[in-house]
């Protein structure tokens, strides 16, 4: 469906659905560096349950990218624990998790330099016990899904920032995740190419049922989201949701 | 877009970088494959000489430490000759000798009732008389000198007359220079000495009695007998040669996987962040390194691939060669040539392991953090 042609009050509601059970929670998180000089987090309890739609957002170094990476597996924190659907995250659990149930966007994109769009959404779906037709296939309807079937065989120093992004977004969905973050999505692209990644991200999130979580300095994808997480100096400083009285 | 996929592509990013490292591989294995078949050649050459002059078994000095440095007296041929069950003994000085004042040959020198003299493939001329100063040379000999009959051969001090040229078949009978016995002890001042005896046993002797016959041998002070097949296996040159081969085979492998080594360690220095990526789209650490280590086996591979074929081109180039074939034979085998392929793979992927490991050892966001 293209952007936009979703009614208002139907868009709303869906963004508003009841938050789930919780997917995945932090209890007691830090995370310091250098021998803790620096103090990127500091004992945060955060959840998020199944379906919801969260923007976390503040200053930079507040330490918003680094409860994503933690929140993803990709980065390892200082104290406190990670738990997914109530059991806590093992170190050897994340590759599989991040596998088949967590998709992750970043701000500059990381694709790979070497393999097409096609393939750089098909090696998602390495290891996950689908065949090389399969894999294939899908990666061509993702791609597809964001717009980009005429790109398949380009490689991502041909395509555009925009395009890029979307090739990103079309990877993290590939294996279905039930939650999907991202790490300043719209942050290295142009306002038009911005406004299509913040409409393919809601769509995808409200089309596939999945939690959505988006760090974010852009005002307009935190208005679109739920609920709003800010963070300053490492510590969650509000969390408000939408149906609450406070929410701005 | 698998493990070996992304091995692929990673290899073929690089295609010069591949292309010599590759080429590192395939040095290592043309020297490998080379020396082994060189030492494997010199073995196989002295078994088929053997064989060729028809003996089973092969007498020396019992703790000589190699073929040409025993000593045994010439007059045990008639008490080697009265045990039952030998029906031809043949007695053989044989030693390293300056021919024409700058070569080291294979001279060897028979008795005239010996049977060797019967029974050599005189293609040209006769064998010498009892006592005669005059030699017989090999096929290989004649040709690497340019010497005919009637023509002088410089062996030690003394010009003699070449009297025939032998049609032996086997590279080390084709080198040999022969002579009487007793003009070859007069030339080394070993009056009364022989190197070996080769015995014939009776034909159609069941291996029992063969093995009676190897033990009334082994009875006598001093004596050791060999089949011939095993006259190299307490051969110390020999020895010597094959351990120095396969040391230097070793090394020129281990070089060539220390080149995959840094090679890869530098790739996965230089795709850090990508690594990063790749896990952070769930790839387990196993499948990383499992795609590194196939990095290394394809380069591997195709190292093989250039360097099999360049080995056995060696060989057969050096074969050709009168100064080397006419003596000694590269005679690569199969075997050597898994050898050879199954080192270079094994090598390679065992370097790999390391950068391997390095790619995966740190969190991914520290990887993704990497300009």
């Amino acid at each position: 469906m293209a952007p936009g042609s979703v009614p208002a009050a139907v868009q709303q509601a869906a963004e508003t659905a009841a938050e789930g059970p919780p997917l995945i929670a932090v209890h007691g998180v830090s995370r310091i560096y250098d021998g803790g000089a620096i103090v990127a987090l500091s004992d945060v309890d955060f959840e998020i349950g199944s379906g919801a739609f969260v923007a976390v957002t503040g200053p930079s170094g507040s330490g918003k990218s680094t409860l994503l990476h933690i929140l993803a597996g990709i980065d390892v924190p200082s104290g406190g624990a990670v738990s997914w659907k109530g059991v806590p995250v093992a170190p050897a659990d994340w590759p599989a998790l991040r596998r088949t149930a967590i998709g992750v966007v970043f701000q500059d994109f990381l694709l790979l330099p070497s393999l097409t769009a096609i393939e750089n959404v098909e090696i998602a779906m390495s290891g996950t016990g689908r065949g090389r037709a399969e894999r294939r296939a899908r990666a061509a309807a993702f791609l597809a899904r964001v717009g980009l079937s005429h790109r398949l065989r380009h490689l991502p120093s041909m395509l555009s920032g925009g395009e890029r992004q979307r090739v990103a977004v079309a990877r993290s969905v590939a294996n279905d995740p039930e939650i999907l973050l991202c790490d300043e999505p719209t942050g290295n692209l142009d306002s038009a190419s911005a406004a299509a990644v913040v409409e393919l991200l809601v769509e995808l999130r409200r089309e596939r049922g999945m939690a959505l979580l988006v760090v974010t300095h852009d005002q307009s994808l935190a208005a679109r989201a739920e609920r709003l997480v800010s963070l300053r100096d490492g510590r969650i400083v509000a969390d408000a949701r939408r149906t609450d009285p406070t929410w701005a | 877009m698998g493990v070996t996929g992304l091995a692929w592509r990673n290899a073929v990013r690089r295609p010069a970088r591949t292309a010599m490292l590759a080429i590192s591989v395939a040095l290592a294995i043309t020297m490998a494959l080379a020396l082994l078949s060189l030492a494997n050649g010199i073995e196989t050459g002295v078994r088929d000489g053997v064989r060729e002059r028809g003996a089973d078994l092969v007498l020396a000095q019992r703790n000589a430490i190699d073929n040409f440095s025993g000593f045994l007296p010439a007059r045990l041929e008639e008490r080697i000759a009265a045990i039952d069950g030998v029906a031809a003994v043949a007695a053989e000085l044989a030693m390293f000798a300056p021919i024409e004042g700058d070569r080291q040959l294979i001279v060897v020198g028979w008795p005239a009732h010996s049977a060797f003299w019967r029974e050599a493939p005189i293609s040209q001329g006769r064998p010498p008389r009892a006592g005669e100063q005059a030699v017989v040379i090999g096929m290989g000999v004649a040709e690497a000198l340019g010497k005919a009959v009637g023509d002088e051969i410089r062996i030690y001090d003394e010009d003699l007359p070449v009297a025939g040229i032998v049609a032996y078949q086997s590279v080390v009978n084709r080198g040999l220079v022969m002579l009487p016995l007793e003009v070859l002890q007069a030339l080394a001042f070993r009056q009364g000495q022989v190197t070996v005896f080769h015995v014939r046993l009776t034909p159609g002797m069941p291996l029992a009695e063969a093995d009676k016959v190897q033990a009334a041998i082994n009875a006598i002070d001093g004596l050791l007998a060999l089949p011939g097949d095993d006259l190299l296996a307490r051969d110390r040159n020999y020895r010597i040669l094959r351990g120095i081969s396969l040391a230097i085979s070793v090394l020129a492998l281990t070089m060539a996987a220390l080149g995959i080594i840094n090679a890869l360690t530098m790739a996965v220095q230089e795709r850090v962040r990508e690594t990063g990526v790749i896990m952070a789209i769930g790839w387990s650490p196993g499948r990383i390194m499992a795609s590194i280590v196939a990095e290394g086996a394809m380069v591997a591979t195709l190292g093989c691939a250039i360097g099999i074929p360049a080995g056995l081109v060696a060989c057969a180039a050096f074969n050709r060669l009168p100064a080397v074939g006419d003596f000694i034979a590269f005679t690569p085998t199969p075997g050597l040539v898994a050898l050879c392929a199954l080192a270079a793979l094994g090598l390679a992927m065992a370097g790999a392991l390391y950068p391997a490991w390095r790619a995966v050892s740190q969190p991914p966001a520290v990887a993704l953090r990497r300009a």
